[in-house]
């Protein structure tokens, strides 16, 4: 299992979702565009942006303490963790012990956490709102997440998410069962929420009120601001490659043998694309969700989540 | 096939056609037989009780009792549900009689009774409840009758009236015209019928060929003195079914023959009118007489018949069977979706403390769930 062509495999896999995060995410805003009737920035305008915040002075608002300092890099360390862990191109990989259900998902809270604490620490009255939004939202989107998982390990009898992806691609009758298709549909709204994608949160302003995500990095600037945004780019490709590699694991490698890894790199990016320009056409048709309502959809997706385990306990 | 033949085939095929229709009553594509509910099917068609009519002297009385004995024979008469399954008062009264074989599935309890407040026929009186009564015998003894026969009262007329527009929804029918039913009604009695037992129909046999002139000589044979066809009780009309060539299909010879006794009726009410006499056509029945490879047409005959025949007894049966399921399921079913309904909004408030709570919950629980069982 820890042949050193494991470990090459996982570095290959951190580098392509490092690399490739930052061009997903140009890819959706380009569709958005054109489906705008926009021309659009291009698909590597979000490495250039990166390009350019990366040569800036860093710069720190004043009164600001440690939590604000070190929020990037523990974001940027828990994206990289992640990218390294979850399962993508590869069900072979050495951390494979690590890619525990509730590792991941304690992964995932944990950059957010980091963020809305950072946004505290700036004092601003927009800090203070952003972080108080995303705690809401991530309190009521962590037990869907956690629940919706939770129901595609209880055939598998483990909640090691390798262990999962590879019952399914043994048995793939089971990507169609009532609680599979259920617990789609929760992650998806748990994955949406996440991210800070429509119709919860808008990606594309930063001046709106309602704002989310954007309120907490709107004291950042520079390099730090330049590893939010990657981390957090990674974070959405992370959560979207979760999705497919669970709903959908065709194509992964079950080993880490060079022809494999190649066809797990080219699966994951045509499944990540599509997921990714799929998501970016659907928010055109979409407005943004009365902050007071997304309680309501973040319920409503744990009460499929929920289903999804009952339906797993009674019909897996 | 030898031509000459075909009348005593026919025949043959008639009376066949009968004696089967005792022997399997759902069969019969003849309406009247739909009531009946007796063990001799063929004697209650072909014969009736005695008439115990008094016809009385005056001529203009005699005319009124004429008519009214004609209006107490049609459908028309009560309209409504009645005239639309072919009941007329003489279904119930035969030849101003009771009818101790009537039997009509919802209405009727044992044979011969009838619920007058049954919502079937009329939306006036029926009261949901299901109480037949006997049918009364309109020439019996005048004391055991309900209504008084009084000529000085006006009891019948008014009893008369109610029975058509109420009763039977029916339309609201002329004076002359229910004066005439009321005429009709007081010139029975017991009087007019001592020792006089159960008479053949009169019958009139229509159609071309020998076939019919065949069964005419017969029937008058038998008893069946043959009648006028404004007087007769029943007008039998024999169709040839037999094909105009030998290309002409089942489809065909359906349509010819309904274009024959439509053709029938027309005439037969272009002559009533002509002469001005009789309110309504008697009761048509088309004996259509099939050869047997006709059996298609008969098959889709005797299908429609049953048809009729399921309608009506499902209508029997739902209102003597009350649903259970739908009482004791359906009913409790609705009524506890209707409660959950009402709880959605509890539960779902938009408090976000009340969903953190859920998921909370919900985790720990699955936590739990899994720690004991797995």
């Amino acid at each position: 299992m820890t042949s050193p062509a494991a470990f090459v495999a996982t570095a290959v896999q951190v580098v392509v979702v490092a690399a490739g995060a930052p061009l997903l995410v140009g890819l959706m805003r380009q569709v958005h565009a054109r489906l705008a009737g926009r021309a659009g920035a291009g698909i590597g305008q979000p490495w250039r942006d990166l390009r350019k915040l990366l040569r800036r002075q860093p710069a720190t608002p004043v009164d600001t303490g440690w939590p604000f300092r070190t929020a990037p890099l523990l974001l940027m360390g828990s994206s990289l963790v992640l990218a390294a862990v979850v399962p993508l191109l590869t069900t072979a990989s050495p951390l494979d012990p690590a890619a525990d259900l509730f590792a991941v998902v304690g992964l995932l809270a944990l950059g957010t956490v980091t963020l809305a604490l950072a946004a505290l620490d700036t004092g601003t009255a927009f800090g203070g709102m952003g972080a108080s939004r995303e705690i809401t939202i991530l309190a009521l989107v962590e037990p869907t997440l956690l629940v919706a998982i939770f129901a595609l390990s209880v055939p598998v009898g483990s909640t090691n998410l390798a262990d999962i992806v590879t019952s399914i691609l043994h048995d793939p009758s089971r990507a169609i069962t009532p609680a599979n298709l259920l617990a789609g549909v929760a992650l998806g709204l748990a994955v949406v929420a996440e991210t800070g994608r429509l119709p919860v949160d808008n990606p594309s302003t930063h001046l709106e009120l309602t704002m989310v995500h954007e309120a907490m990095v709107l004291e950042y600037a520079g390099p730090d601001l330049a590893l939010v945004e990657l981390a957090s780019a990674m974070r959405l490709s992370v959560f979207l490659g979760l999705w497919a590699t669970l709903f959908a694991p065709w194509g992964i490698a079950a080993d880490a043998g060079v022809g494999a890894l190649a066809l797990g790199t080219l699966a994951f990016t045509v499944k990540v694309t599509a997921l990714g320009a799929a998501l970016a056409a659907g928010e055109v048709f979409l407005a943004k969700l009365r902050l007071f309502r997304v309680p309501e959809l973040l319920a409503g997706s744990f009460v499929l989540a929920l289903l999804a385990v009952v339906a797993s306990f009674f019909f897996g | 096939m030898d031509r000459r033949q075909r009348p005593a085939r026919l025949l043959g095929l008639a009376v066949l056609l009968l004696v089967a229709t005792a022997a399997d009553a759902p069969q019969l594509p003849i309406r009247e037989a739909r009531w009946l509910k007796t063990p001799d099917l063929l004697a209650d068609l072909t014969t009736q009780p005695a008439e115990c009519l008094a016809m009385p002297k005056d001529a203009a009385l005699r005319q009124s009792v004429e008519t009214g004995r004609a209006l107490f024979r049609s459908p028309l008469m009560l309209g409504g549900q009645a005239a639309r399954v072919g009941l007329s008062c003489s279904s119930c009264h035969r030849n101003g009689r009771s009818n101790p074989h009537f039997h009509f599935p919802g209405i009727s309890g044992d044979p011969g009774t009838a619920d007058v407040t049954a919502s079937i026929m009329s939306s006036h009186r029926g009261d949901d409840i299901f109480n037949p009564k006997p049918i009364p015998d309109l020439g019996g003894e005048p004391a055991k009758l309900r209504i008084s026969r009084d000529p000085t009262k006006r009891d019948l007329s008014v009893f008369i009236h109610g029975l058509i527009t109420q009763e039977f929804d029916g339309p609201e029918p002329s004076p002359a015209a229910l004066d005439s039913v009321v005429a009709y009604v007081n010139a029975l009695g017991p009087g007019a019928c001592v020792g006089k037992t159960d008479v053949p129909i009169t019958l009139a046999v229509l159609g071309e060929g020998s076939a019919a002139r065949t069964l005419h000589d017969r029937l008058a044979g038998t008893g069946y003195v043959p009648a006028d066809v404004a007087e007769a009780r029943c007008v039998l009309y024999v169709a040839d079914p037999g094909p105009v060539d030998t290309a002409e299909n089942d489809l065909d010879c359906a349509v010819r023959l309904s274009a024959e006794v439509a053709d029938l009726v027309r005439q037969l009410v272009g002559k009533l009118a002509a002469v001005g006499r009789g309110v309504g056509v008697p009761e048509l029945l088309p004996a259509v007489i099939m050869e047997p490879q006709r059996r298609r047409l008969r098959r889709h005959l005797a299908f429609l018949h049953q048809l009729g025949t399921y309608l009506l007894a499902r209508v029997e049966y739902q209102r003597r069977v009350p649903d259970r399921i739908e009482h004791r399921l359906y009913h409790p079913l609705i009524a506890g979706a209707g409660r959950l309904r009402r709880l959605g909004p509890v539960l779902a408030n938009g408090s976000v403390h009340r969903y953190l709570a859920y998921g909370f919950l919900g985790v720990t629980v699955l936590l739990l769930t899994l720690a004991v069982t797995r």
